[in-house]
């Protein structure tokens, strides 16, 4: 397959890939950078577990080329804790409130409410079900998760 | 009564989360081996055809196909955990759209996308069968071939006997009293029939597998299944190999919901990677994961009831037929919970019911997160009210006339205890000002009550290392599926018998070669079953660490107490050991920390007045008791249903954590919303059309209403020395699921005046329900 030689900043990093023309940011990811993170529920933008940030918005990388985040900033859920590790407040309050179970969702919900809380810091409740309206979750039922955003905003 | 807790019964997090949080925890599809080839399935497009011929040459000569595996690479034989009546890969016939032909194994997807292309077989279409009543007619189409002599689990193989025959999977009756007179004598009877389509457990997880075989003819498979061991025996059955060269290991799974309780591909991509001489990875499409695998039973629910003047329950008939698609798989689960669900929680004297599962040329379907419960729960509890509306009462009052409660007699005949149903529905009732229902404003009130058993008897193994630092590993063939069932509850009780911190537990999970047994993540059973082997494996280990302290102290271990982690000797304060020192001398006096326990659960016994047939469930064992109730409104132009509130109660006996049984329950409530309003697999000629997440609708984040949770502890309140192992802790995963459809079903009759007898509530359903409400 035809390669493209791409560069762009994946989590505060600048990386260099050589991307497969017909390949998906998500594949690029999961398969060229390690970055499993991200993971494929649907492969057709209805499921949101492959969202990630491109340029601070979230999209559904399965539906996003590799090549076009040339040039671009990419931030998934392995960004999210501080380079020490220590735990976002969102991060720390998705466990604390119990909105994690299977954890298959986990990364695309924290990066597509991550994303909300940079544009929004205290938003309602109904701003934050709307925020992840495009994210399934088949285990929690989304109430701790959206406990968990808000709780995350207040520490704001 | 139970002592006091340090942190069982504490709403702990799990110690999995911070993996989760980070993206850093690896799924099945997440795995890297070296050389690792991709799969693709060939399935059948045909309902029903003979094969005549399979030709792979041209799949074989693609560039990057590296292998390609039919029914030629396996032995002769069929498979199946209860009934052997499947093939690996079809052989002399498909019996349903999506039946396995083939594999291929090669270097990428894509390739190994156009080889399964490639793959020609020759069908010549038989007469297909598409409804369960149509497949019991005499001049049907034999689905099952061969049905007269399946071989069956040895247990089994009486009611099988009893009920076996062509196009049917499985069936089980219960009976007792005298029906017939009950409803002669009755002061009312009631028959209705309710449907209800099939549906999915839809984890965001598709089915996953990675296969490799060593240069030993060793398997190792990495599968996201809820049943490892039972993996292991039937890939080793299929294959026809040892058990010791078959090892199944399940890295945590992405939700299950049942969609993985049964063995499925494993011996497929097993036999493909032997063939391959490579390791392979199978990742399943949404696309295959909807229409491949194992979808919740469509099913039509007929009931009749006979009340008497004063509102009791005298008895019920009930016909139930499951659609259970071309192979049995656990069909027999299906029937058996199936004759129960059709009961209710409810003391009923007399009682004659039938559960078939039959088989049609259509998806196997398979045993999804409680199984048979929201089905037949919607039918009873939407009859339940039609009872009480016939006989004039309060739906509340009705149910409250009939309700099980301490000492009542399962519908199995043994006395039930630690029932705290009562409770969890009052609790319900007035959470949503059950009293106060307005009528004429669109909006209306449901109650739904269920029980569910908790499942005992199939064996669970646990190991414990206690380390040199006094921390713990523990090593449980518990598989991870999300419940937390193992990476909280499992650890709190280490933690609560060990007095060990909680943080410093580790958890080796589910790897058939390093764990020991355990049935599986199914059945709501990991705590009761897993939890009971881990607290005597705990034991088994403070008595090792004991005898470490009576060498150090001089006494014998029988005069030591184990106190805030320290070894006393009783009635001589200040003559201590700490644990975490009688851990690090372990090894180089008593021998290493490791202590062991197993469980095995026997369920109650029936009564003798029970006649069964096709008997494969006889009891309920530790059965929880749910009661749910629903608040909304109906747009009168659209039909749309919104749901303002749920409230739901659930009589867990004693809650080890009570968030993740929080969790347990607004997870299951929102799965049953999904039932109740959106979701179903619209199946056309054994095809399912929907196959997507675009259209068939889970609820999302916006969709869901408030959902106020009543943890009920009937275990709390038994008398002193009468409470049973493991606190009185029940089954939780399942029982959440099943009323809820049900609740919102009466909430939609109490609003609208309109009873709906199929699901799901779409807005053109109940649109078209105000306008003829007799078909409905």
């Amino acid at each position: 397959m035809t390669t493209q030689a791409i560069t762009f900043t994946v989590n505060g990093e600048v990386r260099r890939a050589e991307a497969p023309l017909g390949v998906t940011l998500l594949d690029l990811l999961r398969g060229h950078l390690g970055l499993t993170g991200a993971k494929e529920g649907c492969g057709e933008g209805d499921c949101g577990a492959c969202s990630v940030l491109l340029d601070g918005r979230p999209v559904n990388s399965c539906l996003v080329l590799g090549v076009e985040a040339a040039g671009r900033v990419v931030s998934t859920v392995e960004g999210l804790a501080a380079r020490d590790g220590r735990l976002s407040a969102l991060q720390r309050r998705m466990i604390e409130a119990g909105g994690i179970q299977c954890g298959f969702c986990t990364p695309g919900i924290l990066v597509a409410a991550a994303a909300l809380l940079a544009s929004t810091p205290h938003p309602t409740e109904a701003q934050v079900r709307r925020a992840i309206a495009g994210n399934l979750c088949r285990c929690t039922g989304y109430q701790a998760i959206v406990a968990a955003v808000l709780a995350a905003s207040q520490e704001a | 009564m139970n002592g006091a807790t340090r942190i069982v019964g504490r709403r702990v997090t799990r110690l999995d989360a911070v993996g989760k949080a980070t993206g850093s925890t690896r799924y099945v599809a997440d795995l890297e081996i070296p050389g690792l080839l991709r799969a693709k399935l060939v399935t059948s497009p045909h309902p029903h055809a003979r094969i005549r011929r399979i030709d792979t040459t041209r799949a074989e000569a693609l560039a990057g196909v590296v292998a390609v595996a039919t029914h030629r690479d396996v032995p002769d034989r069929r498979w199946g955990e209860l009934v052997q009546d499947q093939r690996v890969f079809a052989k002399e016939k498909v019996t349903w759209v999506g039946d396995p032909v083939a594999i291929v194994a090669a270097v990428d997807a894509e390739t190994a996308a156009r080889a399964a292309a490639l793959v020609e077989v020759d069908y010549e279409p038989l007469p297909a069968v598409f409804a369960p009543e149509a497949a019991l007619a005499a001049g049907a189409p034999t689905i099952n071939e061969g049905w007269e002599d399946f071989a069956v689990l040895p247990p089994f193989a009486a009611s099988y006997a009893e009920v076996k025959g062509k196009n049917v999977a499985w069936r089980q009756a219960v009976a007792r009293g005298d029906v017939g007179r009950a409803f002669r004598e009755a002061h009312l009877v009631l028959e209705e029939t309710y449907e209800v389509p099939m549906g999915q457990p839809a984890p965001i997880e598709t089915h996953a597998l990675v296969a490799q075989a060593g240069p030993d003819g060793k398997l190792t498979l990495w599968t996201n299944i809820q049943i490892p061991f039972g993996a292991r025996e039937v890939v080793a059955h299929a294959l026809e190999r040892p058990m010791s060269k078959v090892r199944v290991i399940v890295p945590p799974i992405g939700g299950a919901f049942g969609a993985k309780c049964q063995v499925w591909l494993e011996p497929h991509v097993a036999a493909l990677a032997l063939k391959a001489r490579r390791p392979v990875a199978l990742v399943l499409t949404r696309e295959e994961e909807m229409t491949l695998c194992q979808p919740r039973h469509p099913a039509v629910i007929r009931i009749a009831t006979a009340v008497s003047r004063e509102g009791k329950i005298l008895a019920r008939r009930a016909r139930t037929l499951f659609d259970t698609g071309a192979t049995t798989m656990l069909a027999p689960i299906q029937a058996g919970w199936g004759c129960f669900m059709a009961v209710g929680p409810y003391a009923i004297p007399n009682l004659d019911v039938d559960v078939a599962c039959v088989h049609t040329n259509a998806a196997s379907c398979g045993l999804v997160r409680g199984p048979s419960g929201p089905q037949t729960c919607f039918a009873v509890e939407s009859h339940t009210d039609e009872l009480a509306k016939r006989l004039g009462l309060d739906p509340l009052e009705f149910r409250l006339r009939n309700l099980l409660t301490e000492g009542s007699e399962a519908p199995t005949g043994h006395r039930l205890t630690q029932v705290g149903l009562r409770e969890a529905l009052e609790r319900v009732a007035r959470a949503v000002g059950w009293g106060d229902r307005p009528q004429g404003t669109n909006r209306g009130k449901g109650l739904a009550v269920a029980f569910w058993s908790t499942l005992t008897g199939q064996g669970s193994g646990a190991v414990i290392q206690v380390n040199e630092d006094g921390s713990v590993s523990l090593h449980t063939g518990a598989v991870d599926h999300g419940t937390g069932a193992a990476s909280a509850g499992l650890a709190q009780i280490i933690a609560e018998d060990l007095q060990v911190p909680y943080e410093t537990i580790g958890i080796v999970h589910s790897d058939t070669e390093t764990t020991p047994f355990d049935f599986g993540g199914v059945g709501s059973r990991t705590t009761f079953n897993q939890g009971q082997a881990v607290r005597l494996a705990v034991a088994d280990a403070r008595r090792q660490l004991a005898e470490v302290a009576a060498r150090e102290l001089g006494v014998p271990a029988e005069r030591l107490e184990l106190v805030e982690g320290l070894f006393r000797v009783i009635g001589e304060p200040g003559r201590q050991v700490p644990l975490t020192l009688c851990a690090a001398l372990a090894p180089y006096t008593v021998g290493p920390v490791i202590g062991r326990g197993t469980y095995n659960g026997t369920p109650p016994s029936p009564s003798p007045d029970i006649r069964f047939t096709g008997a494969f469930h006889r009891s309920l064992n530790a059965p929880s008791f749910g009661a749910q109730a629903v608040e909304v409104e109906v747009d009168p132009e659209t039909g749309r249903v919104k749901v303002l509130k749920v409230a739901a109660a659930l009589d867990v006996g004693y809650a080890i954590n009570p968030l993740g049984i929080e969790g347990q329950i607004v997870g299951g409530v929102v799965q049953g919303l999904g039932i109740a309003l959106t979701e179903r697999s619209v199946i056309e000629e054994g095809r399912i059309r929907n196959p997507s997440f675009l259209d068939f609708k889970l609820p999302l984040a916006p969709d869901v209403p408030p959902i106020e949770v009543h943890v009920v502890e009937s275990a709390r309140s038994l008398p002193p020395g009468s409470h049973p192992a493991l606190y009185g802790a029940k089954g939780v995963g399942e029982p959440p699921v099943i009323p809820t459809a049900a609740a919102v079903a009466n909430a939609v009759a109490d609003a609208t005046g309109v009873r709906h007898h199929a699901l799901p509530l779409t807005p053109e359903r109940v649109w078209r329900g105000k306008r003829t409400p007799d078909a409905a």
